[in-house]
């Protein structure tokens, strides 16, 4: 693509997906009119709720760094061409070794913690990443099947710790103690409820960019990933450089992992991956695989979350119903992805 | 004399600025298996699969029972009675033998299943072919799932029965067996159109033989008028070898040697076996062969791509079978891959990514990866090389399939003269280019080996290999059965030695 193409292919990826959500919208107000809401409202709310106002911004925020997080995983293992499907295993492997890490830390110099909290979570993460990594590269495994049977292996996990070891004997659920504040991330926008994780997420799609696109590791990545045999003939190490991108992926959904767990909710809960991972191929998707877009896009879905999980409180909709209402936008989007694609 | 079965006349095609057929012409009488032969790229498949409609001819008249027809679909073939087996059979490997012989009849979901049963045992009984109607397709041995497809043919009604080589994939005894069937196929009214590579089969079991060349017919004759002697003539012409396009230079030491070389590929059969040649600096060496012969193991096993199950692969003098694809290139290997799609290109990315594959860790030691000069790179090989496209930031994928080879010459080339490179395996490097393409790559390869680097040249293209070999090596069954030195290039001998050797 030449630049110009480029740029124009930008703007190829924009409009669909402004037309996407005006459909949705409509969509939106039609399901709460039959619902028996009033349509007008709820979008006013929902535009309040994720966007225009300080609180709603800073949800959204939130949301957006897992998801931002999740999807960069997603994007760097189809540039080497593997499917990571295993998003939301390696979420809570990155989780459980970050609460286990504030557990343990609490003789560390205070400064120090916060840190190791967040790199624990990367390696949990990448560890997760590193089984089927490995299992590819050496022996051609296919990454789909072990990335799933890891994402059960993972839930089993954070079940047994939160309700066993680490639980929280006088909350009664399946949560673990909090973790101490030394390891919570700090507020970026105190008022809005922001907390810093955004700006990790923001430093890792830079990151992921440069290393895509600026490093030889990232050449030969995409390489692989675009035509194997090709690469391979090239001298490219293919499996050895879709491993190494199965294990970074993993690591950034570990990351993702441990800032919801030191930003937002401050201990291990067992729904503390809404299915990020699948959203997060979406927002891969959505973005064309690349870094960069992935920003807008994860943003926009963390929005749309945000936004339609309000309708609860606005007008008053069952939380069934607001299920369905996202489901209905992930619909659309969908479809818009596929005109897109079919589109020459 | 009553009209022919079927009559082509002036067939043309042409793909993209290959021209398949150039005015091919081919007869086929009632009641007769006829042969058909020629050399790789010599139009039989084309021609065939213009009568079969699954391609239509820029030009040209077809005639059934001397009335014109034409054919512009498959669909329109199967009504006038023309089936086609292909190389690569169309079988649903999970449907049974009796479901994927009564596939895509028409109206048959409307007729009951032991009525289509009983028609189906009825043709096998007629034609004298047996399988086993309830096995799965998958299950069968190659030889098998052969007659369920001429099964499906005939099962559509046809009284014309094309077999593009059908015994390239089958055990001897099952070659046998297929003749034998064929017999029986023609005195219950069929008409066979046998398409292959091996003269003795030809002379065992064909009525009638035409020969192909370059998209035109040499010659149709009479059994009892063919011998191999001229059946080979005919096939590889008797003009004299075009004169070399460069002068002979001393060999120097040999840069490549395999010594028995065996090869196994996924099916766990052996591709090259016992298979031994040299190549040595300024020296350019040509491997001729049918396709299908082992060419694709060779250049995989010199490549790096393919690991030796016995024998001694030497690059430079050192050992090499454990070696690969990156200890290739450091020891000076280049190659320009049959498939430049599968194994040449990386479609989605840009050109000047393209350009810098396989030197990239040359141009970037470290860590970072700089597009600025790759775009550099690219903006010079696009305009050394004449490459046509949009700039550095095109999608390789985009380009025609003459500019993805001048592109992959580029990187082929320039590294040659970044780093000492000592040995270049192009397999068929102008396949489906057109002349100037063709000519601009033969003088590269003949720069290169006037610097002193070695070529192995595997081409199906014999006249390719006479302008431009030192050497002439003759790939037959997995091992190089016949070479040639310059002096003793002789169409027939070549030809023969491709052939399977069959005495004269
Ligand atoms: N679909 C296609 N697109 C482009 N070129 C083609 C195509 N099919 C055939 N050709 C070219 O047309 C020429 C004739 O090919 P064809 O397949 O008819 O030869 P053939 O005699 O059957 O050879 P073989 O013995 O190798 O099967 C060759 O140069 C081939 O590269
Ligand atoms: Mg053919």
């Amino acid at each position: 693509m030449t630049t110009e193409a480029a740029a124009r292919g930008r703007w190829q990826v924009v409009w669909p997906y402004a037309g996407a959500l005006a459909i949705a919208l409509v969509l939106l107000a039609a399901l709460v009119a039959m619902l028996g809401g009033d349509a007008s409202q709820a979008l006013a709310g929902l535009v309040r709720a994720s966007l225009g106002s300080g609180a709603g911004l800073g949800q959204t925020l939130n949301k957006t760094t897992p998801l931002l997080l999740g999807s960069l995983a997603v994007i760097l293992g189809l540039r080497g061409g593997v499917f990571n499907i295993g998003v939301d295993g390696q979420i809570y492997a990155g989780a459980v070794a970050a609460t286990g890490a504030a557990f343990l830390l609490w003789t560390a110099p205070k400064a120090a913690v916060l840190p190791v909290v967040l790199l624990a979570g990367l390696a949990g993460g990448a560890v997760w990443g590193s089984l089927p990594g490995v299992l590819r590269a050496r022996l051609g495994v296919s990454e789909i099947f072990v990335t799933v049977m890891l994402n059960f292996v993972a839930v089993f996990l954070v079940e047994y710790l939160s309700t066993g070891p680490w639980n929280d004997p006088t909350a009664g659920e399946a949560i673990t103690r909090a973790i101490p504040p030394e390891a919570t991330l700090p507020y970026l926008w105190p008022r809005a409820g922001a907390h810093a994780g955004i700006l990790l997420a923001l430093a890792a799609a830079v990151g992921v960019w440069w290393l895509l696109f600026r490093t030889v590791f990232g050449y030969e990545l995409r390489a692989a990933g675009d035509n194997p045999s090709a690469a391979l003939l090239g001298g490219v190490p293919v499996r050895r450089a879709v491993g190494v991108a199965l294990v970074a992926s993993g690591g950034l959904a570990g990351l993702a992992g441990a800032v919801e767990v030191s930003g937002f909710h401050y201990r291990l809960i067992l729904g503390l991956s809404p299915g990020y991972g699948m959203m997060a191929i979406l927002i891969a998707v959505l973005s064309r695989r690349h870094p960069v877009l992935a920003v807008p896009a994860a943003m926009g879905f963390a929005a749309l979350l945000v936004g339609t999980d309000s309708l609860q409180r606005s007008v008053g909709l069952p939380s069934s119903a607001v299920f369905v209402v996202q489901a209905v936008v992930l619909l659309v989007l969908l479809a818009a992805e596929g005109v897109r694609r079919g589109a020459p | 004399m009553s009209p022919p079965l079927v009559r082509l006349r002036g067939v043309y095609k042409r793909f993209g600025p290959v021209v398949a057929l150039d005015g091919a012409d081919f007869e086929l009488a009632a009641g007769e298996i006829h042969g058909l032969l020629g050399e790789n790229g010599a139009g039989k498949t084309t021609l065939m699969n213009v009568l079969a409609g699954l391609y239509r001819a820029d030009a040209g008249d077809l005639e059934v029972l001397g009335r014109p027809v034409s054919i512009r679909e498959p669909r329109d073939a199967v009504q006038l009675g023309v089936g086609m087996v292909h190389q690569h059979f169309e079988l649903v490997g999970h449907f049974t033998a009796l479901e994927n012989v009564i596939l895509g009849r028409e109206g048959s979901a409307w007729l009951r299943p032991d009525r289509l049963r009983r028609e189906v045992e009825a043709l096998m009984e007629r034609v004298g072919l047996a399988v086993p109607l309830d096995r799965r397709v998958r299950d069968l041995p190659v030889g098998v799932q052969q007659k369920v497809e001429i099964l499906k043919a005939l099962y559509r009604g046809a009284r014309v029965l094309i077999l593009d080589e059908p015994t390239t994939l089958l055990t001897p005894q099952e070659v046998d067996a297929l003749l034998a069937s064929l017999r029986t196929l023609v005195e219950a009214g069929v008409s066979v159109v046998f398409i292959t590579h091996k003269l003795h089969e030809v002379l065992r079991s064909c009525d009638r033989v035409t020969v192909m060349r370059r998209g035109r017919r040499v010659v149709t004759v009479d059994r009892r008028e063919a011998d191999p002697v001229r059946l080979v003539e005919w096939m590889v012409g008797t003009a004299p070898p075009p004169p070399p396009a460069r002068e002979a230079t001393r060999p120097g030491s040999p840069v490549l040697e395999l010594e028995a070389v065996r090869v196994v590929d996924e099916r766990g059969v052996a591709v090259l076996d016992g298979c031994s040649l040299v190549v040595r600096e300024g020296e350019l060496v040509g491997v001729a062969g049918v396709s299908g012969n082992g060419q694709q193991a060779l250049a995989a096993v010199v490549a790096g791509t393919a690991r030796p199950a016995a024998g001694v692969l030497r690059i430079r003098g050192r050992p090499a079978e454990r070696h690969g694809v990156l200890d290739r290139m450091r020891a000076g290997v280049l190659t320009i891959p049959e498939d430049r799609l599968r194994d040449g290109i990386l479609p989605r990315m840009s050109v000047a990514e393209n350009v810098v594959l396989g030197r990239h860790r040359l141009y970037f030691p470290g860590v970072r990866y700089d597009p600025e000069t790759s775009r550099r790179l690219a903006r010079h090989a696009i305009e050394e090389f004449r490459i046509v496209c949009p700039g550095p930031d095109a999608a390789a994928g985009q380009l025609s399939g003459g500019n993805l080879q001048r592109l992959i010459a580029a990187r082929v080339f320039d590294a040659a003269r970044e780093r000492e490179a000592r040995l270049l395996v192009a397999h068929n490097p102008t396949r489906g280019l057109d002349v100037p393409s063709t000519e601009f790559l033969h003088a590269r390869l003949v720069e290169f080996c006037a610097k002193g680097g070695a070529v192995l040249l595997i081409s199906e293209d014999l006249d390719e290999l006479l302008k431009l070999a030192d050497r002439i090596g003759v790939l037959y069954r997995g091992r190089v059965v016949a070479e040639f030195a310059r002096e003793q290039f002789d169409r027939y001998a070549i030809g023969r030695a491709m052939t399977g050797g069959v005495p004269a």
